[in-house]
């Protein structure tokens, strides 16, 4: 397996959300997921983590909560605002069509 | 989108449990930070290694906090505290600068702002009633003039045209000149003068205006001549003479002779309906023979006699010149129907061609607007240029600031801070300066403001303006700081940010010159001369005005001022009638004339400068008008010796004696203009006129003819005057009434007013004294305008001079700074120190001589505007102009002389060390 892929830009977003819309989840919960869910191919940069999920926060996307975790431990979980769910039926349909595009110019050859 | 519903609670968290918010985020990044550690210990490695590792794969905590934070978005308000602190911190730290800086600011500001309250008042606030924009005040046009007193008849007439307008009030007397006599039952036996109104029934509710104790004057309080006692009072009345008195309602005033009961007090905000003249007591029209002209004389059913100032509440929706012609209707239909059977044809076509029209009365009567509209403009503009001045002060000292401050910001671009970010720092910290400006400035514009109405309310008839600083006021001084702040703030801020960073860094030198340091200096110089072109204008300005009120008061004006005291009364007022007020008048001459101290005394019904008027016709058999003459005279009651105490001369035959009483042959006094129209070359002496009109067939004798004296005001010449004896008042004019006593004192005149005074309470209490006051004060109450402008022009001329002189001394100071080292050089060349001051001297001269050339084509341009205010003088007089250039020039040297000494000062050695 190589290096895993860097996110291209916004698809971070999309990720986030769509892996929040299953369940609340803390900030390594969503990391961890990503990494699992994508056989490990997508790799979330920690330090670009943080910042799209407080930037989402503020936006109204989604919202958080404390809540306990395994071993008692307090953490920080995030979840769907109805406003995010909406949101993301719109860009998951965006992404579809994009990733389409690109695969139909793709195969052209 | 509820989205608001989740961002709001967010922001305020922010903004408001910081701390709180901080701790989440760390924690949050722990928990992180935890995981990664255990996921590491699983895969095998040590404690320590599985720690580090994990920070390392973490990347920065730090960073990833900050932009956790940006994320935030409420950054600007944390900065902008920050910058508010910061800027705080700088400012204390140089406290010359910053007293300096906010002491011209708090001036500026502080003037404009009493101004503008006054402005506001007089000119621009509209009348505190309900929709003050649907009230019309009408005027008659299309007789021989403009007719703006309406008969009650014709009031009633239109007032209930109701398909036009809502409603229709009628007052008397709006412009102030009522005066009566109150007594206050239990209040004492004194009189006191109040200032009263007669309003028709619907008044307050036509103007929407509701008491604020008892009740107002109702349409019920309005039926029967006579047979409404009944009187509403202001706030302010109710305030001075009833001390907030809550059970006011129901008492009893003596107004005139004839008691009235107080039915309620008008809120504090209602001053009437003329700006500047707010009524004590308001009666019912019904009452009006009880407290104006003699008992008896009702005038509301007169058909002829107008009196009345109407004013209407437009109907909504209906078109302005609909609502004219209906009114117009209604105005002709009347004239028509009262002139009865007698009307020719050609009557009925003048009748026809009369017409009402609409003035806004939204604001009220104009009368303040008219009298001080142009006196206030120019003020404002001198206002304005002040602050001005005080702007260019405060950003040539942040000018200088900034070249100070240079190596600070240069190492703070260096160590990346954004230049938007330091200009704002910089601009938050000029709009702190204007913002604690405009704070002294609205401290001072209060204690201002009462010396500007008080010098308003010196005017012939006493004006008092509700002024108060309210939140107009107090807005329009915000607005005008954070202007200010940002107009003189924006040109330092820009220079000090300029990314020359290398050089001010690694130099480290203040005599170093940069291009960008010349450029700004030169900026700060430019301004310097704007500043003294705009203080020339408003010494040229003051100069004017002072001149013109100095060739004012010297002008001879036909009569002599000094030792004059005039005494005003009213007998009539407290019930004296015929004959009674006669003898009155004589044991009052009588009197007063023996007093130890008093030369004479005299009276007229009308005393000099008075600003009064009492036109009278005058024919002359074989008279012929010439185009352009002008019609009727003025008329003068006056008593036997009134000439010799006035001073006036007599220029041919003589002047009214004892024996020219009651009984014997009316005879008259002209003035040399009434000679020189009516009879040209010819001796009028011995001959005849009469008043005019067709039932008069007076013929009154005419025994002299007296010197012109000023009548009305000292600018206007020539007035043309008849004076009789006031025991021979013609049947035909009103009853002698209200009258001056005039008293020649053999020292000043203010040493008798109390013993004068007492003559008057002596003889009967109950008088009411009107107003006890010198000629001379007289006289400058007739100049209140050119002192109003002298005054204030002065004053604020001295202020933008000392403002530029800061500027100045501010901008040399730095400026020899800047070039220490060049100066230093040139001392170790062998430069004497005369040759370094006098270098100093001629950039001053040069700076001066930019402003006084710009400043002239200042004065130029702004001369039409005074021109009308100026009298004997040009506004380009070559005097007052040189005299004005002088002073700027002078005293700039003067103030240039001190940086110029310093420069001169320098040590060689020390200069050149400094590099």
């Amino acid at each position: 397996m190589g290096k895993p892929t860097d996110l291209v830009q916004g698809t971070l977003v999309l990720l986030i959300l769509k892996t929040v819309a299953l369940e609340p989840m803390h900030g390594w919960g969503i990391a961890l997921r990503i990494r699992q869910v994508s056989k490990e191919a997508l790799q979330v940069n920690q330090g670009a983590l943080y910042p799209a999920l407080h930037r989402l926060e503020q936006s109204g996307w989604i919202k958080a909560k404390w809540g306990d975790s395994d071993n008692n431990r307090r953490a920080k979980y995030y979840s769907l605002t109805p406003a995010g769910r909406k949101y993301l039926e719109q860009e998951e349909a965006n992404w579809k069509r994009l990733s389409t595009g690109i695969g139909l110019v793709l195969e052209m050859s | 989108m509820m989205r608001w519903l989740y961002k709001l609670p967010l922001r305020f968290r922010t903004l408001f449990r910081k701390s709180h918010v901080e701790q989440e985020l760390s924690d949050e990044l722990r928990f992180h930070l935890e995981k990664l550690i255990e996921e590491n210990l699983a895969k095998g490695m040590g404690p320590e290694e599985a720690r580090y590792a994990a920070l390392r794969d973490l990347g920065g905590f730090e960073q990833i906090k900050e932009e956790c934070r940006d994320m935030r978005r409420v950054n600007y308000i944390e900065n902008f505290l920050q910058d508010v602190s910061y800027g705080l911190r700088v400012l204390a730290k140089k406290p010359g600068f910053t007293f300096v800086a906010v002491l011209s600011l708090a001036l500026g500001i502080g003037a404009n702002t009493a101004l503008f309250s006054l402005v506001d008042a007089v000119l621009l606030k509209t009348l505190p009633v309900q929709r003050p924009d649907e009230l019309v005040l009408l005027d008659e046009s299309g007789g021989p003039g403009t007719v703006q007193y309406f008969p009650y008849p014709v009031f009633q007439q239109m007032s209930t045209e109701s398909r036009v307008i809502t409603g229709m009030l009628a007052s008397f007397d709006a412009d102030g000149t009522l005066r009566v006599s109150v007594r206050i039952s239990g209040g004492g036996t004194t009189a006191e003068l109040a200032q009263a109104q007669l309003v028709s029934g619907n008044y307050y509710s036509v103007l929407g205006v509701n008491a604020i104790l008892g009740r107002t004057i109702t349409p019920e309080d309005d039926k029967v001549p006579g047979g409404h006692p009944v009187a509403v009072i202001s706030h302010a009345y109710w305030e001075s003479r009833f001390e907030h008195d809550p059970s006011v309602v129901g008492k009893t005033i003596t107004v005139n002779g004839h008691p009235f009961t107080i039915i309620g007090v008008t809120p504090q905000e209602f001053f009437g309906i003329t700006p500047g003249h707010p009524p004590d007591v308001t009666i019912p029209l019904m009452m009006q023979a009880q407290v104006w002209l003699a008992p008896g004389q009702a005038i509301v059913n007169d058909q002829r006699f107008g009196w009345l100032r109407l004013m209407a509440r437009l109907k909504p929706g209906v078109a302005e010149n609909l609502a004219r012609a209906a009114l117009t209707t209604r105005l002709q239909q009347f004239e028509i129907r009262s002139a009865g059977s007698v009307l020719s044809a050609e009557d009925r076509h003048a009748f026809l061609q009369h017409a009402v029209q609409f003035a806004s009365a939204s604001k009220g009567l104009d009368s303040l607007r008219r009298q001080f509209s142009k006196p206030l403009l120019i003020l404002i503009t001198i206002v304005g240029l002040v602050l001005l001045i005080a702007c260019a002060n405060v950003a040539i000292l942040l000018l200088a600031r900034a070249i100070e401050r240079q190596r600070e910001f240069a190492v703070r671009l260096a160590l990346g801070a954004g230049r938007l970010r330091l200009i704002r720092q910089l601009l938050t910290e000029s709009v702190l300066l204007s913002s604690t400006g405009g704070a002294l400035g609205c401290l001072l514009a209060y204690w201002a403001r009462n010396v500007l109405l008080s010098l308003i309310s010196r005017s012939p008839l006493p004006i008092s303006l509700h002024a108060p600083l309210d939140s107009r006021i107090l807005s329009f001084s915000i607005g005008l700081s954070l202007f200010t702040g940002l107009l003189f703030g924006l040109a330092p801020a820009l220079q000090s940010t300029r990314a020359e960073i290398a050089p001010a860094v690694v130099g480290g030198s203040v005599s170093r010159e940069s291009t960008g340091r010349r450029f700004w200096s030169s900026l700060a110089q430019l301004l310097v001369s704007f500043q003294f072109a705009l203080s020339l204008v408003l010494l040229v300005g003051a100069g004017l005005f002072l001149r013109s009120l100095s060739k004012l008061n010297r002008l001879d004006a036909g009569f002599s001022r000094d030792n004059l005291l005039l005494v005003s009364v009213d007998p009539t007022m407290v019930g004296y009638k015929g004959t009674q007020v006669l003898d009155f008048y004589d044991e009052v001459l009588n009197r007063v004339a023996s007093l130890p101290g008093v030369h004479s005394a005299a009276l007229s019904s009308h005393s000099l400068l008075s600003g009064g008027v009492d036109d009278a016709g005058f024919a002359v058999a074989g008279y012929t008008p010439r185009p352009g003459d002008a019609r009727g005279v003025n008329l003068n009651l006056v008593s036997p010796g009134f000439f010799r105490l006035m001073g006036i001369r007599i220029l041919l035959g003589r002047e009214f004696e004892l024996r020219d009483n009651r009984n014997a042959p009316p005879v008259a006094v002209i003035s040399e203009a009434v000679a020189q129209q009516y009879f040209g070359s010819e001796n009028p002496v011995g001959k005849t006129f009469g008043w005019g009109g067709p039932s008069e067939n007076t013929r009154v004798e005419i025994i002299g003819v007296a010197r012109n004296v000023k009548w009305d005001s000292l600018r206007n010449e020539g007035a043309r005057i008849v004076y009789l004896p006031f025991q021979q008042n013609p049947p035909w004019h009103d009853p002698l009434g209200q009258v001056t006593f005039e008293v020649r004192t053999e020292r000043t005149a203010l040493s008798m007013v109390a013993p004068v005074r007492q003559q008057f309470q002596s003889i009967d209490k109950s008088i009411p004294v009107f107003d006890i006051k010198t000629q001379n004060e007289q006289t400058e109450e007739s100049l209140i305008q050119e002192h109003l402008l002298a005054a204030l022009s002065a004053g604020f001329g001295v202020l933008a001079l000392a403002l530029a002189i800061v500027g100045l001394y501010g901008t040399l100071s730095n400026d020899v700074i800047r070039r220490t080292h060049e100066i230093g050089t040139r001392i170790a060349l062998g430069a004497r120190s005369a040759n370094v001051v006098w270098s100093v001297l001629a950039q001053v001269l040069r700076l001066v001589l930019i402003g006084v050339a710009v400043g002239l084509l200042g004065t130029w341009s702004i001369s039409r505007l005074v021109d009308s205010l100026l009298f004997g003088l040009t506004p380009t007089d070559p005097g007052t102009i040189g005299v004005a250039t002088l002073l700027l020039a002078v005293t700039a040297i003067l103030a240039g002389y001190v940086p110029a000494r310093r420069a001169s000062k320098v040590d060689a050695a020390v200069a050149l060390r400094h590099e």
